[in-house]
């Protein structure tokens, strides 16, 4: 008997002794399924006939001990464990470039408590987002979480990347929202972290696990912060002649301490190609959204202090109508025949952080840098300005090639220089690697240019807390497998 | 091959995950390769040669309700269930077909229904429908019953026949009622079908109506839909319409009178009748007639109406999974407060009817013979 048939089998009746026998797959059909997600790498082997790397095993655990007896199980047999919800992340983060067991989570979907005295619920991490907010809203609440995977992603996808939704301004990333964690460590051991974060009891455990792409375990459970839902939530459009005076009206905005839910900014060349396509909004310019949510003379009074901020910056108000269409559509943007994967282009978002000081600064020498780099491939490179913090913003650019190469290797390298020079013009100039898709595969390269030495001490968190290196192997810049 | 015409659908969703969420399948299962990304990826594999249609494969590609539930959410002009129904085709073209669409198949051909129940059960139904009126060999209105609601749920045809009866229509029944076809094609079996439907296309013509009835939605959409694409025509002028759409027709013309009821019902859109038929308010127009307001509209309802699990084939390849996704539908109809689940498709109706729950389950002809005033 081969060796390594032998080993699969052991590991599969494990496995099956772990989660049942409909609780695991090695079929072929079921593995596939895992070999891409959003990114580019991956799609366009498959797409020019070429295999992508695939897992050995599939495990659906349905409950937190039933993840560490298969952790326990991966750390015997020396395998590697990738954790993976809705698949619909687009740096390959949850794809299983080592082979070794993708533990699918979506089994843990129970919300477990909600405390309406504290407005918190206790939730299992595998459930997508939109059936988690459907049970909130059913009850008056919300969680306030509405990124661009809404539909497709789980809780625990957005707490491994550090997710940001489209109303995260006010509501903040998903980081924030978070009180407390359970989760299984690379060894298999359960953690619980303590119930809330705001305390001077040493420091806050939530932050060494949030944001670590299951590297440093399988978050399980999260405790979340709640909110009412908004006795009013309204959206105004506005058009200004460039991008600069509309990045200051929402750099204004935000100093002044306004609580807008949402600023989204959008360049000219957006305005121009994805708001005219997917909202039909016709004229040039840069076309921004601006909402407050809360009670009803909360949002008037703020509508009317973040409007004398625009008409001095020379916005034109276009009126709720057009703000309405953006959230009434905001999906829109996702779906076939819109979803760019679904194109044959090339396309990626360099997305980025910095201050007010920086951000725009970085935008424009981003465009500058990857249009000129590379202009034989047609380029195109627009942006929009998305998520606002007290200090700064985020940049959402996004490129797209057409024509790219047929030969899956020269259209990676491709992809990979335009990341290069996108990613290190951010570095330069005070941003940073990513602001919330997450690091995964596809940008591992960048994390000691991000850190330094700093990198060195999240390396020896790994290696402490995760021995035979099982977790997530080769995300987040840790060793391969 | 017959997914080569979905390719435009293949390729848009091969990588996108934005309608798993409403996959009825996918929730249950957890398995990625079950939601539509997961089935356009696997067929493009297979379209590309890079995979053959091997047993888990197979599984798999049967293990979708066609519920058209994703198309529903999704934008611009894909069809999946079709590229699914398109993938089952080509894996009979190959003799690959799983043994429990065989079985099914090998039922209609030797019992003439999939369940392959004795042809006397429908026999007996046929002589007891037909024991007041007498069997009229031609008449305008032919009520086909189709074989779930003959085998698995004939107190719907009851219902059906006593509305008739109390309109006046001038109907019959066919006395040997073939399969029209719909699980073969549902199932793949493309080639079956076709022969299905010309046998009925012919006793259609033999019994002389302008308008065929029936009670299911899945012979509705395969005579109105499949047959078109199996190159079947239907005899010139013969219209076909669902119970729930003639019924509300005679009510309008007063043929018969509704009484009011005071229980609190909810109202299932069938896939095939709601979303590929595009028959949503006819029944609800009925409902509110009996119930007013005691009817009461589920979450989501008309297209985006959940799936009860059964419809693609899935109650006779996959009876445990159609469970569970009938379950979803319990649920989401409970939160209602209603005592009486409506729906308006044997299959549903069957399917629901293993449930244990309190909840009441009618067809709407069942609720309709109920309400009928004297």
């Amino acid at each position: 008997m081969n060796q390594n048939k032998y080993l699969h089998d052991m590991m599969n009746s494990e496995l099956e002794d772990i989660v049942g026998p409909d609780g695991v797959s090695d079929k072929e059909v079921d593995l596939d399924a895992h070999m891409s997600d959003m990114w580019y790498i991956p799609r366009v082997h498959i797409d020019r006939g070429f295999e992508a790397s695939k897992p050995e095993f599939i495990a659906y655990p349905r409950n937190t001990d039933e993840v560490s007896r298969i952790v326990k199980v991966a750390n015997r047999f020396r395998v590697p464990i990738v954790p993976s919800g809705g698949g619909a992340g687009d740096t390959g983060g949850a794809l299983a470039p080592y082979g070794g067991i993708i533990v699918d989570v979506k089994k843990l979907e129970k919300v477990l408590r909600i405390d309406e005295t504290s407005l918190t619920v206790a939730v299992q991490t595998g459930i997508l987002q939109v059936d988690l907010e459907d049970l909130l809203s059913e009850k008056g609440y919300t969680l306030g979480h509405f990124p661009a995977s809404f539909y497709c992603s789980t809780l625990g996808g957005f707490l491994a990347n550090r997710g940001s939704g489209v109303l995260s301004t006010l509501y903040g990333k998903i980081d924030r929202m978070v009180l407390s964690l359970e989760l299984v460590l690379p060894t298999g051991e359960i953690v619980r972290t303590p119930p809330v974060p705001d305390h001077s009891t040493g420091p806050d455990l939530n932050s060494l696990f949030l944001g670590t792409e299951g590297t440093l375990g399988i978050i399980t459970e999260a405790t979340l912060k709640l909110q009412y839902a908004p006795e009013v939530r309204r959206f105004t459009a506005f058009l200004f002649d460039d991008l600069h005076r509309a990045l200051e009206a929402g750099r204004k905005i935000m100093l002044k301490r306004l609580r807008p839910c949402v600023i989204r900014v959008y360049d000219e060349q957006d305005t121009r190609e994805w708001v005219k396509k997917v909202l039909g909004f016709e004229r040039s310019g840069s076309y921004i959204i601006v909402g407050f949510d809360g009670p009803k003379e909360m949002v008037e009074l703020q509508e009317k202090l973040a409007k004398r901020i625009i008409e001095e910056e020379r916005g034109e108000d276009l009126g709720t109508k057009w703000g309405q269409q953006w959230w009434d559509h905001r999906y829109d943007f996702y779906f076939p025949p819109n979803f760019l994967e679904s194109t044959p282009y090339m396309h990626g978002v360099i997305d980025t952080v910095s201050t007010f000081s920086n951000i725009e600064k970085i935008y424009r020498e981003m465009k500058k840098a990857v249009e000129g780099e590379f202009a034989k491939w047609d380029i195109s490179f627009m942006g929009h300005f998305s998520h606002w913090y007290d200090y700064g913003a985020i940049l959402y650019p996004l490129f797209i090639v057409k024509d790219p190469p047929r030969d899956p290797d020269e259209a990676s390298k491709l992809y990979n220089d335009i990341f290069n020079t996108g990613v290190r013009v951010a570095l330069a100039n005070g941003g940073l690697v990513n602001e919330h898709h997450g690091i995964g595969l596809k940008l591992s390269r960048f994390m000691p240019e991000q850190y330094g030495l700093g990198f060195d001490i999240l390396k020896k968190i790994k290696r402490v807390l995760d021995p035979n290196n099982i977790m997530n192997p080769g995300k987040l810049g840790f060793g391969g497998f | 091959m017959h997914i080569e015409k979905y390719s435009n659908t293949i390729r848009a969703w091969r990588f996108c995950p934005m309608c798993n969420h409403v996959c009825p399948v996918i929730k249950v299962t957890k398995n990625e390769a079950n939601g539509p990304r997961g089935l356009a990826l696997s067929l493009f594999l297979v379209s590309e040669k890079m995979r053959q249609f091997d047993e888990p494969r197979v599984e798999r590609i049967y293990q979708c309700t066609t519920s058209g539930i994703c198309e529903a959410w999704s934008l611009g002009d894909y069809d999946l269930s079709g590229m699914v129904l398109a993938g089952r085709a080509d894996v009979v073209d190959q003799g690959k077909a799983p043994p429990s669409a065989v079985k099914t198949q090998k039922n209609v051909e030797n019992m003439q229904n999939p369940f392959g129940e004795a042809k006397e059960t429908r026999s007996r139904l046929f002589a007891e429908l037909t024991e007041e009126s007498g069997s009229k060999k031609k008449a305008e209105v032919l009520y086909f019953m189709g074989c779930t609601t003959t085998y698995r749920q004939p107190e719907i045809a009851k219902a059906s026949v006593k509305i008739l009866h109390k309109a006046g229509v001038n109907f019959t029944l066919l006395e040997d009622e073939p399969c029209c076809g719909a699980p073969l094609y549902e199932l793949g079996f493309r080639e079956h079908a076709r022969r299905e439907a010309r046998d009925l296309s012919q006793l259609i013509a033999k019994s002389g109506c302008n308008q065929v009835i029936t009670s299911c939605p899945h012979c509705y959409r395969a005579l109105k839909e499949w047959y078109p694409q199996l190159g079947v025509q239907l005899p010139a002028g013969v219209e076909v319409k669902h119970t729930a759409d003639y019924f509300s027709g005679l009510a309008k013309d007063r043929k018969i009178r509704l009484s009011k009821r005071s229980e609190i019902v909810t109202y299932h859109d069938p896939c095939y009748l709601g979303r590929f038929g595009k028959v949503f308010e006819q029944p609800r127009e009925l409902i509110k007639e009996v119930s007013g307001p005691n009817f009461k509209e589920m979450k989501w309802n008309r297209e985006k109406a959940l799936c009860c699990g059964a419809g693609g084939g899935m109650s006779f390849t996959n009876p445990r999974i159609a469970a569970q996704i009938e379950a979803t539908l319990i649920g989401e109809a409970s939160k209602t407060g209603s005592e009486i689940l409506i729906t308006a498709c044997p299959l549903c109706s069957d399917n629901l009817a293993s449930s244990r729950e309190k909840l009441k389950f009618q067809d709407i002809s069942q609720f309709l013979a109920d309400s009928l005033a004297s």
